[in-house]
């Protein structure tokens, strides 16, 4: 089942993919034992955005309702997702790829989206106590990642 | 689409702006290549950020890209997309190298930039006359990868904006002796494409009278 960019999407069976992976941070969570696994195709380390008026603001929360804009939102959602169809968060493992970095023009590579991404995902992890148990980051290529939930595999590959 | 914020008029006004702006880019471009180029019908579209790469490309496709910041008055990005295969003869014709190469290396990438400085540089040119905005563009950086991969950090500055649509001014180019075939897109982000509309909006109500 094809994961658009800024979205996510929980499965029992049928595999999840999701291409284009460039800055974006693509996190999958799995329960092992029931087998029951998500794909987030993540855009922002955080709910930030520049108001009008210059003045910072944060995204409202019900806009990002069914979304997977920013990680630590996905994340949440995708647990919640989980145990809706009966596993369990604190059985879940991580895996992560992705945060690339492509155009100097617009981030350098230490400070970029892509690293700000990957620095937001550690965190957040480390603060839910999820482990990363695999991750495929940075570099500047694009990626496909596909994730087979009955094997727990996820599939990292890139088209250059 | 958000068919209901832009009127016919307004629809219409732009494309006549990109027809003339790709004009002085193709003319550019005929100079550089010594060939033919045609331009083929200008496209306009506004649309979420989230929905823009699939209105640049198919977003597994690997194309070979040109990216300019556009700033001044207003800002955004400046695309040039080719498909690889383009690419290659585009560059090996700029190059004079008679036969293409298997991959784009630095001197493909160069001349590819230089390309897209000049080319953008005059469809800008009528851009800023046309909508009355001074627009300047930045240094070229070039890459050749999927559409959605390259997107996402175009893209993810739009998303740190208050509006949600993106004003999208394109058209497709061809070399026709030698079947290379670009586009060249002029994405606007939030806030400008607002303020773009809102003054095209006065500009043609007054007009109107």
């Amino acid at each position: 089942m094809q994961v658009s960019m800024a979205r996510f999407a929980v499965s029992k069976n049928r595999p999840l993919i999701t291409s284009g992976v460039g800055s974006c941070l693509v996190i999958v969570l799995y329960d092992p034992k029931a087998k029951i696994g998500g794909l987030a195709h993540t855009m922002l380390p955080d709910e930030k955005y520049e108001g009008q008026d210059g003045i910072p603001k944060k995204i409202d929360a019900a806009t990002l309702i069914g979304s997977a804009k920013t990680v630590g939102h996905a994340i949440d959602s995708v647990l919640d997702a989980i145990e809706d169809l009966g596993g369990n968060r604190s059985r879940c493992i991580a895996k992560v790829a992705g945060g690339a970095h492509m155009f100097s023009l617009f981030d350098a590579p230490k400070s970029g989206i892509g690293q700000q991404n990957i620095e937001a995902v550690r965190k957040k992890f480390e603060k839910i106590k999820i482990p990363i148990v695999a991750e495929d980051t940075g570099g500047t290529i694009g990626r496909v990642v596909e994730f087979d939930v009955q094997s727990g595999v996820m599939n990292v590959t890139t088209k250059i | 689409m958000s068919q209901s914020l832009l009127s016919n008029l307004e629809r219409d006004a732009l494309k006549e702006c990109v027809n003339i702006g790709a004009g002085h880019a193709a003319t550019a471009l005929s100079g550089l290549t010594q060939e033919q180029v045609s331009i083929l019908v200008p496209k306009l579209e506004l649309v979420a950020v989230e929905e823009v790469p699939a209105v640049v490309g198919k977003l597994d496709d690997i194309m070979s890209a040109v990216v300019m910041k556009m700033g001044g008055d207003v800002s955004g990005t400046i695309l040039l997309m080719f498909p690889t295969q383009s690419a290659l003869l585009l560059s090996s014709l700029l190059l004079k190298t008679g036969q293409p190469k298997e991959a784009m290396g630095e001197d493909e990438n160069s001349a590819l930039r230089e390309a897209g400085n000049i080319l953008s540089g005059h469809a800008l040119n009528a851009l800023s006359q046309f909508l009355g905005f001074r627009l300047l563009q930045s240094v070229p950086e070039a890459s050749s990868d999927m559409v959605g991969a390259m997107m996402n950090e175009i893209l993810v500055h739009f998303l740190r904006e208050k509006h949600e649509n993106v004003l999208v001014l394109s058209v497709n180019f061809q070399i026709s002796g030698h079947e290379i075939t670009g586009s060249l897109f002029f994405l606007f982000d939030p806030v400008s494409t607002k303020v773009i509309l809102d003054s095209l909006r006065k500009k043609l109500s007054v007009d109107l009278g």
